[in-house]
């Protein structure tokens, strides 16, 4: 009895290429928009890493404390101390500074809108823009404008207190923003982790069944090829296996006795019968 | 206005004759060793940075010149511990000498070309290129920056 060996299995050796390719296209386009969405995570983690609020409100609420330093200084100038009218000036200078911050700085954009910090800050340039020339003027000019100055404080005091308030409501509300931004910017990351973890359990998942099925085949491979063995071996034909070019491949006891050469001689030759 | 008058004063100063006129002072470093005075002439003779950055106290980009602090501490043999930094207006905060690095914090004394006068943060201005770097867009930057700055204490 003579067989020829078919030309192989190409057919499924396709079929699995092709999922290969469409198990790597998965993990490909998984990574991606994991990537996509942690960067964006990212990217506001970032934002929240460079705020800057809580300076911000004590700046504002030191105009508070600049402003009674200042009416300390004119009070106490009012008395007579002797540096008195250079503490003033100083003083003077300071809260100055201060509100020019309050009016420029963009970290105070916000407060700004507020229509009663608007009028709040007019009032208080008004009060500084006039009292200049009596701050830079003589110290002659400056004594006696000083009761003048005392009023003209106690008149704006409350737009100073009003500056600090609104800082504590404007700055509370942008808190509770960041506070929102950080809990989705987390809610995010967490479903990038699970959505990572779920990926992995799925794609360990695959490889395990593959494994097993591919040990499954192999082994059923593996006890067909040995019953195949016994049945060649011990069939009483002489029995010849040869591949499509005639190499011979298989040749059992019988057909070493039929046909008088030795089996290790015959394997891999080319067999003159085909 | 007042700047101008101001200018004005200096200069009537310097022309008033008698004993050789020192510069006000506008920092003082002290340490272990005692303090050291600088006054702007002082300032303007060492090495000068100029850099150019937003801030969150000002509108848009600004220029400012100034000694780095490297070269201002190395001026008065500080080489490690922590600075309390002190301004007019007696805000402190503490600095590690460790922020003192090259294309780091200087000591502003001319902002846009021109001096600072106290109504304009100065004269003295403690300021990182915050552009620059994102490093120091941070809270903790944020309060290093001291504006109106008059004194550096070597606290350890």
């Amino acid at each position: 009895m003579m067989r020829i060996l078919g030309p192989g299995t190409a057919g499924s050796h396709r079929g699995l290429w092709a999922g290969s390719v469409l198990f790597a296209l998965i993990v490909l386009a998984s990574v991606t928009v994991i990537w996509v969405l942690s960067a964006d995570a990212r990217r506001e983690i970032d934002a929240l890493a460079t705020a800057n609020s809580d300076s911000s409100q004590w700046s504002l609420a030191q105009a508070e404390v600049e402003f009674l330093s200042l009416e300390n200084a004119v009070l106490a100038a009012l008395a007579g101390e002797s540096h008195g009218l250079s503490d003033v000036r100083k003083r003077f200078d300071i809260l100055y500074s201060r509100i020019q911050t309050v009016m420029n700085s963009p970290s105070f954009e916000k407060v700004r809108l507020n229509p009663d910090v608007e009028s709040a800050i007019a009032r208080l340039n008004t009060f500084l823009g006039a009292a200049v020339s009596v701050i830079d003027g003589g110290d002659a000019r400056l004594r006696n404008a000083l009761p003048t100055l005392v009023t003209e404080l106690r008149g704006i005091r409350g737009s100073v207190r009003t500056l600090s308030l609104a800082g504590v409501s404007v700055f509370a509300l942008q808190s509770e923003t960041q506070r929102i931004e950080v809990g989705g910017a987390l809610f995010d990351l967490a479903v990038i982790v699970f959505l990572l973890m779920a990926l992995l359990i799925v794609a360990v998942a695959i490889l395990l069944f593959m494994t097993q099925s591919s040990r499954r085949k192999t082994s059923a491979v593996a006890s067909a090829r040995s019953h195949l063995q016994a049945i060649i071996a011990t069939s009483d034909d002489a029995i010849l296996v040869a591949s499509p070019d005639g190499t011979i491949l298989d040749y059992n006891g019988a057909a070493e006795r039929i046909f008088g050469y030795p089996r290790d001689g015959v394997l891999g030759e080319k067999s003159p019968i085909c | 206005m007042n700047v101008i008058l101001r200018r004005l004063a200096g200069l009537a100063v310097l022309l008033l004759p008698g004993p050789a006129f020192g510069g006000e002072t506008l920092l003082t470093i002290s340490t272990d060793v005692g303090p050291k005075t600088y006054d702007r002439a002082a300032l303007e003779e060492m090495d000068s940075v100029t850099f150019r950055t937003s801030t969150i106290w000002t509108d848009g980009v600004q220029t400012f010149k100034g000694v780095s602090l490297v070269t201002l501490l190395k001026s008065a043999d500080v080489s490690e511990g922590t600075l309390k930094a002190i301004a007019i207006n007696d805000y402190a905060v503490e600095i590690p000498v460790s922020d003192a690095i090259e294309d780091g914090p200087i000591v502003a004394y001319a902002r846009n070309g021109e001096i600072m006068t106290i109504r304009d943060k100065g004269p003295l201005w403690l300021v990182y290129p915050y552009d620059s770097n994102p490093d120091y867009r941070s809270e903790i930057t944020y309060s290093r920056s001291v504006w109106q700055l008059d004194r550096l204490e070597l606290i350890r």
